[in-house]
């Protein structure tokens, strides 16, 4: 190394403290940029992460052959034609499967002769007892045996059960050498029964392997899930022998590996894919299909988002570093006026002084580029563990090192700037630290200008964007930097004017403090820069903390909007378990957790969306609101009805005092009881023939505990052909004789009539003597009369695009059974929890009373609200329910919060918090280095008397002018920006109909920029401390000329 | 070490400057000439326009009239290039204070060496080493100290020392003895009589202090912007600033120290200044 080089390593560390802070400012500087690309990187890595992992099977790879029998041989030829496992990155492994595919095929269960089957899938699955929940009975592991899913057993009404004889109508047994018409009916043995573990399970491919529903018309039958059978049972048949039956279809399937999917291998990844499917688009016989170019296609879109965002946060704090290194940078190469005056005056060349001048900072911003770029690792690997997915890459890019290099240009050129006026001004200027400045000043205005236009394009371009609500406009982040910008450059040019309007009130006032600071400030450009500085960084400050807030609560909102309440739990029960029962047992005070089905009815003609049943009862106490809609208390309100308890009948006869008048002459109506049971919805006994006067009519209770009093028919006898009409009251009902049983027979609106079948009607009337009922009917109509539990029609909440138009009023709700339940939208809402704009709310209890097949075609779930114990998910599963897969919103926040846009913000707060470190730093460097031509000025002031703490008290109320002014500008211009922007900011990569809030969350907000504020005022008062300790009157003698 | 000196000759120099909108006359007609090798003493009271003179002598500003030569170049009309060229090959100059001629962080040596920086390499490789130079200065022992840490007298002498860094004909100097004791101002003007009598270097020094120019040899007073070019006996002078500030010259300022209070006595034909002790805790 030359003396030179010596030379300014000795200058450096004589001036350490400023060194390390200019070290400092650099290395934030080059860390900011170098944070921008790595950051960028890492986040759309786990973008594309989490979008592989969230899709499911689809991005996988699945190759089938039609139409085929099932022989071994022929899952054989296809593994040969096809990829090997692992031969094509990112799909290491691969499941083989046999399906029937399409519609199915007819089944009937040897024990219900009656009628006509049902259809299903029959299937088998390279490992699929490892994935289903075998709830009695065994895995089938031979020919001949079949597993049957727990759910078409506990209908009951299928035939399917433990030991029953499957007969497959479309399928046969190949048996000897005749032809396929003599071959008998493929026959199984149900050998057990099962619950998937997770339909939704990648394994599964998306393949309708658990589709049970019911027939949309009586012409067709009802489907339940597959029937699982061993992989020789199908060897031997014939799927072809009858019409409509395609055949097999041999699935191989190759799910995704997310883990081995990095954005440097996504190109071989989409050749390889594409040249797969142009290698088998030809073939007849083997197709492959993926979703994967649909997959990666939202995953570029949410890199875009993470790239446009990330790059404009990053130019911002760029921008913000470059002034803080210009402001830090000017001051350092001012401070060492007098050796470049020095360097001048020793008849060194121009371009030799200019590297005297700037080889200190030059030297310092080479340094701050390795520094910087293992700083934005190291930070990059912090936000990856915390914020991005587990295992996420950090990856150094030519990119990165470009940006910190361009952070090093940048510098450059600030310190070009900065020493401009210093390296160029006369010896003698430099002595007497004049120097012209109208220049100076042309050029700033011009800045001004150009900013202020830069910033109301900025803000009609968020107008715009606000009016048309696209909400998706990456680019609108980087208007609130110029807006913030524009504010604190402009705005610091009239604290001048206001400290000159002050000053006849400084001198009025005898304040030696108060009038100090304020002809400081009145003269002093560097304070001016200062106070711009700190009004642009709190202002980026206030808006990033102020957005961020605002991106979490509607994070928060959405979420809870989403999932409906704070823990979401899709749970399967086995025969004999209830959920609602289950969670009332375990909670009776309805305080924590609630039952709720999903449901996509398919029958009825009223509902398109979802019908989401919750217990009106706990919904307000468990539920979540959605935002834009009613409260969960609101919506519990207009779905609950207020109406009779439930009659659940206990004993062995049932007696009802009836007494008949007016009966017209012949055959009368007979006297039928209905009741409901779990699997039995309508069951109707017999208790005789209607007969005038007052008679008990008795008939056995079939059903013991389970059954539910539903009302009573007078049915019209099949041999009638006139009308009949008769009044009958209904005087007591009691069960086994000697207890009598509460139906509220004397309360108006405890019955109803009955739903007609054919031409009937009644008119009802309750009084003391009993339930009046004055009946007619004819054509082979009938009526009766209903104990009003469930209520009817049920009382609904819902979203008017969830509903068919046009659709009968009352709404109709029909299950797989065809029982059909009415129903009333009580209010009308825009969003609702968990089925958002497409759904219907009703109350679960009475629409399982009203659906009694609802039960079997719904997906459960049960609902954790905030008060639930931390062991809720334990209880329920030894409760006896299959807890598949458990939803927090809290879990769904962080996956939010891992969207591309959510990760743009993220980053801003980060450099937020990073520009209010460099305005911090900034400050103590401004005011250090500017210490010695202050202290000549304080030393003057305190030789001619003014006291040491009147000083003291002048440079703090100085600083604090500045740091008012930055509040005053700075805050208030973020918060504005961040109420302007956000609304035409994107805060997630896809839509949502929840509604989003723009109001910041203030304690949050007001903490961080008090704090900022507060290590702005410590700053400044320990700055203004120190320099005047350096005041000294023998600091006079180094100024003497 | 191979040095030339340098003659200086001013021609009807007139320098007017301007401080807001007011001109004020710095020099007025001066001229006078010195030969080369010769020690000459500039002096005169604050505001006679000395360092104006000396600026104008190194090139650091241009008159508003006349001419400087320095050997045959007329200073006057170089270009800023030239005007470099010539302070890194035979113009010296040696300011009020050293911390304006020093790189406080650097050795005696390294500050040597920065100053030859700007001397052209065949004549850099013609000048002995730094060490060697400042054994011939009698400095050696400072050669390897921070001049940082040095104290107010060997800076002073460093400051010199630096001044002959580049063998330059012609070294000037402002007030190379203000603020030093008497033995340290002794030092200096020592230095520069040694170094105008074993280098032949041309010594113009601009100092208050009649005894520095007693021992430099020639006197030029400079009075209101005027040169006299002869050697006589000058009363010390001193300037009333507009708020009534007297710089006091600096062979009386240990009597009225910095910080110290002065009893003013009002006398017939003006003031008297009667220093008093500083009393126990003030300034």
């Amino acid at each position: 190394m030359g003396s030179g080089g010596v030379l300014t390593l000795r200058g450096l560390w004589w001036r350490r403290g400023l060194t390390l802070a200019m070290l400092a400012v650099a290395i934030v500087t080059t860390t900011a940029a170098a944070l921008g690309p790595l950051y960028a990187r890492a986040a759309a890595e786990s973008t594309l992460h989490d979008q592989l992992t969230s899709s499911g099977s689809t991005p996988g790879l699945h190759f089938a052959t039609d139409n085929v029998e099932a022989y071994s041989d022929i899952v054989d030829g296809v593994r040969s034609q096809i990829p090997a496992d692992g031969s094509v990155r990112g799909y290491p492994s691969s499941i083989e499967g046999i399906y029937t595919p399409d519609k199915g095929v007819g089944v009937t269960a040897a024990s219900d002769g009656s009628s006509g089957g049902v259809t299903t899938h029959l299937a088998w699955r390279q490992g699929q007892c490892q994935h289903l929940v075998i709830t009695s009975g065994h895995c089938p592991t031979e020919a001949g045996q079949a597993l049957v899913s727990e759910r078409t057993v506990s209908a009951g009404i299928y035939g399917f059960k433990l030991g029953a004889t499957l007969t497959f109508s479309g399928l046969q047994n190949e048996v000897g050498d005749g032809d396929s018409s003599t071959y008998p009916p493929l026959r199984l043995k149900v050998v057990g029964t099962y619950l998937p573990k997770d339909v939704g399970e990648t394994y599964w491919f998306d393949r309708s392997y658990f589709d049970a529903h019911a027939a949309l018309s009586s012409e067709n039958r009802d489907t339940v899930d597959s029937v699982f059978v061993a992989q020789a049972a199908l060897a031997g048949v014939n799927a072809q022998g009858t019409y409509d039956q395609p055949g097999f279809e041999i699935d191989v399937d190759f799910p995704l590996d997310a883990d081995q999917i990095r954005l440097s291998n996504l190109t071989t990844l989409k050749t390889d894919v594409a040249a797969l499917q142009l290698k088998y688009s030809p073939l007849a016989t083997i197709r492959v299909q993926t979703g994967l170019t649909g997959v990666l296609a939202a995953a570029d879109h949410q890199r875009s988002l993470v790239n446009t965002g990330t790059l404009l946060v990053t130019l911002q704090l760029g921008l913000l570093a470059w002034l803080v290194l210009f402001q830090v940078i000017a001051d350092a190469v001012g401070a060492r006026g007098n050796e470049i005056a020095l360097s001048k005056l020793r008849g060194r060349s121009g371009l030799a002084t200019v590297r005297f001048g700037l080889g200190e900072p030059l030297i310092l911003l080479a340094l701050a580029v390795p520094i910087g770029i293992s700083l934005a690792v190291l930070v990059t690997h912090l936000l990856a563990a915390h914020v991005l997915v587990v295992g996420t890459p950090v990856v150094l890019t030519g990119g990165t090192v470009w940006a910190a290099l361009a952070a090093f240009a940048g510098g450059a050129i600030a310190a070009g700037l900065a020493a401009h006026r210093t390296l160029t001004r006369s010896v003698l200027a430099q002595w007497r630290q004049t120097a012209n400045r109208l220049g100076h000043s042309r050029a700033l205005l011009a800045l001004d200008i150009v900013l202020a236009f830069a910033a109301v394009a900025g803000l009609v371009a968020l107008r715009a964007g606000h009016t048309s609500g696209s909400g998706n406009d990456s680019a609108a982040l980087l208007a609130p930097g110029l807006l913030v910008f524009a504010v604190a450059l402009i705005g610091v040019r009239l604290l001048p004017l206001a400290c000159r309007a002050l000053l006849p009130v400084t001198r009025a006032r005898r304040s030696t403090a108060l009038f100090l600071a304020v002809r400081q400030v009145a003269r002093r450009p560097a304070g001016l820069r200062l106070a711009a500085l700190l009004a642009v960084a709190l202002g980026l400050a206030s808006f990033a903390v102020a957005g961020e807030s605002i991106a979490q609560g509607n994070r928060n909102a959405r979420a809870q909007g989403e999932l409906g309440a704070s823990q979401v739990l899709n749970v399967l029960y086995a025969n004999g378990h209830d959920p609602e029962q289950i969670v009332d047992k375990l909670d009776p005070q309805g305080q924590w957790g609630m039952a709720v089905a999903s449901w996509l009815p398919d029958g009825g003609v009223s509902v398109n969306g979802y019908l989401l049943a919750v217990d009106a009862s706990r919904f307000s106490a468990v539920a979540e609101p959605a935002r834009g809609g009613p409260s969960p208390a609101q919506i519990a309100a207009a779905i609950a009805v207020t109406t009779v308890p439930r009659l659940t009948l206990t004993g062995r006869t049932l007696h009802v005092v009836i007494t008949a008048s007016g009966l017209t002459s012949g055959p009368t109506p007979d006297v039928q009881i209905n009741l409901s049971t779990p699997t039995q919805p309508y069951l109707n006994v017999y208790a005789g023939p209607l007969q005038p006067g007052t008679h008990t009519y008795a008939a056995p209770i079939p059903c013991g505990a389970t059954c539910t009093f539903r009302g009573l028919t007078w049915d019209r006898p099949i041999t009638a052909n006139q009308p009949m009409r008769g009044t009958v009251t209904v005087g007591s009902i009691s069960v086994d004789a000697d207890q009598p049983i509460d139906a509220r027979l004397d309360q108006p609106g405890a019955w109803r009539s009955a739903i007609p079948q054919g031409q009937a009607s009644d008119v009802l009337r309750a009084g003391t003597d009993g339930l009046r009922d004055e009946f007619t009917n004819q054509n082979g109509g009938y009526g009766g009369i209903a104990y009003a539990f469930p209520p009817s029609p049920l009382h609904a909440v819902a979203v008017p695009g969830a509903l068919a138009d046009p659709r009968p009023d009352p709404g109709q709700l029909q299950d797989a059974s065809g029982t059909t339940a009415t129903f009333t939208i009580a209010q009308y809402a825009s969003v609702l929890p968990w089925v958002l704009n497409n759904g219907v709310l009703v109350d679960l209890p009475y629409l399982r009373a009203s659906l009694p097949s609802f039960d079997t075609e719904a997906n459960w779930q049960v609902w954790l609200g905030p008060n639930a114990p931390p062991d809720a998910d334990a209880r329920l599963r030894v409760a006896g329910l299959l807890v598949q897969s458990v939803h927090t919103v809290s879990a769904r926040v962080t996956v939010l919060a891992r969207q591309g846009p959510a990760l743009a913000l993220l980053l801003l707060l980060a450099t937020a918090i990073a520009g209010a470190a460099l305005a911090a730093g900034g400050t103590a460097i401004s005011i250090s280095a500017s210490g010695r031509r202050r202290s000549y000025e304080l030393a003057a002031l305190r030789t001619v008397g003014v006291p040491r703490r009147a000083l003291l008290r002048s440079g703090i109320l100085e600083q604090l002018f500045l740091l008012l002014t930055a509040v005053v500008l700075g805050v208030p211009a973020g918060l504005v920006a961040a109420r302007l922007a956000m609304p035409v900011i994107p805060q997630f990569a896809d839509t949502t109909p929840i509604a989003m809030r723009y109001v910041p969350n203030w304690s949050v907000t007001s903490l961080f920029t008090g704090g900022f504020v507060v290590l702005l005022v410590l700053t400044a008062v320990l700055a203004s401390w120190s320099l005047i300790r350096a005041a000294v009157p023998a600091r006079l003698r180094e100024s003497e000329q | 070490m191979d040095t030339t000196g340098l003659p200086v000759r001013c021609v009807g120099l007139n320098h007017v400057y301007e401080v807001d909108g007011v001109s004020t006359v710095a020099l007025i007609d001066v001229e006078f000439s010195v030969s080369e090798g010769e020690a000459v003493a500039v002096l005169g009271p604050s505001g006679s326009g000395k360092s104006t003179l000396l600026t104008v002598l190194a090139g650091l500003q241009r008159p508003t009239s006349g001419q400087v030569f320095l050997g045959a170049d007329d200073v006057t009309v170089m270009s800023e290039r030239e005007l470099l060229d010539l302070r890194g090959r035979a113009v010296s100059i040696v300011v009020q204070n050293p911390t304006r001629n020093l790189l406080a962080y650097g050795t005696a040596e390294q500050n040597i060496r920065f100053a030859r920086t700007g001397t052209p390499a065949h004549r850099r490789r013609r000048l002995p080493d730094p060490v060697e130079l400042l054994r011939m200065l009698g400095l050696d022992s400072l050669a390897g100290q921070p001049v940082g840490r040095m104290s107010g007298g060997e800076q002073q002498r460093v400051s010199v020392a630096l001044g002959m860094a580049t063998a330059p004909g012609l070294l000037l100097a402002d007030e190379p003895t203000s603020q030093l004791d008497t033995e340290n101002s002794e030092r200096v003007v020592r230095l520069l009589r040694r170094i105008t009598a074993e280098f032949g270097t041309t010594v113009i020094a601009v100092t208050h202090d009649r005894t520095v120019g007693s021992a430099l040899g020639r006197m030029i007073t400079m009075s209101e912007g005027r040169a006299d070019d002869h050697d006589q006996h000058v009363e010390q002078f001193t300037t009333i600033g507009n708020d009534g500030s007297v710089v006091l010259p600096a062979d009386v300022r240990d009597r009225l120290p910095l910080g110290g209070r002065a009893r003013i006595v009002r006398k017939a034909h003006g003031v008297e200044l009667i220093g008093e002790p500083a009393e126990e805790g003030q300034l």
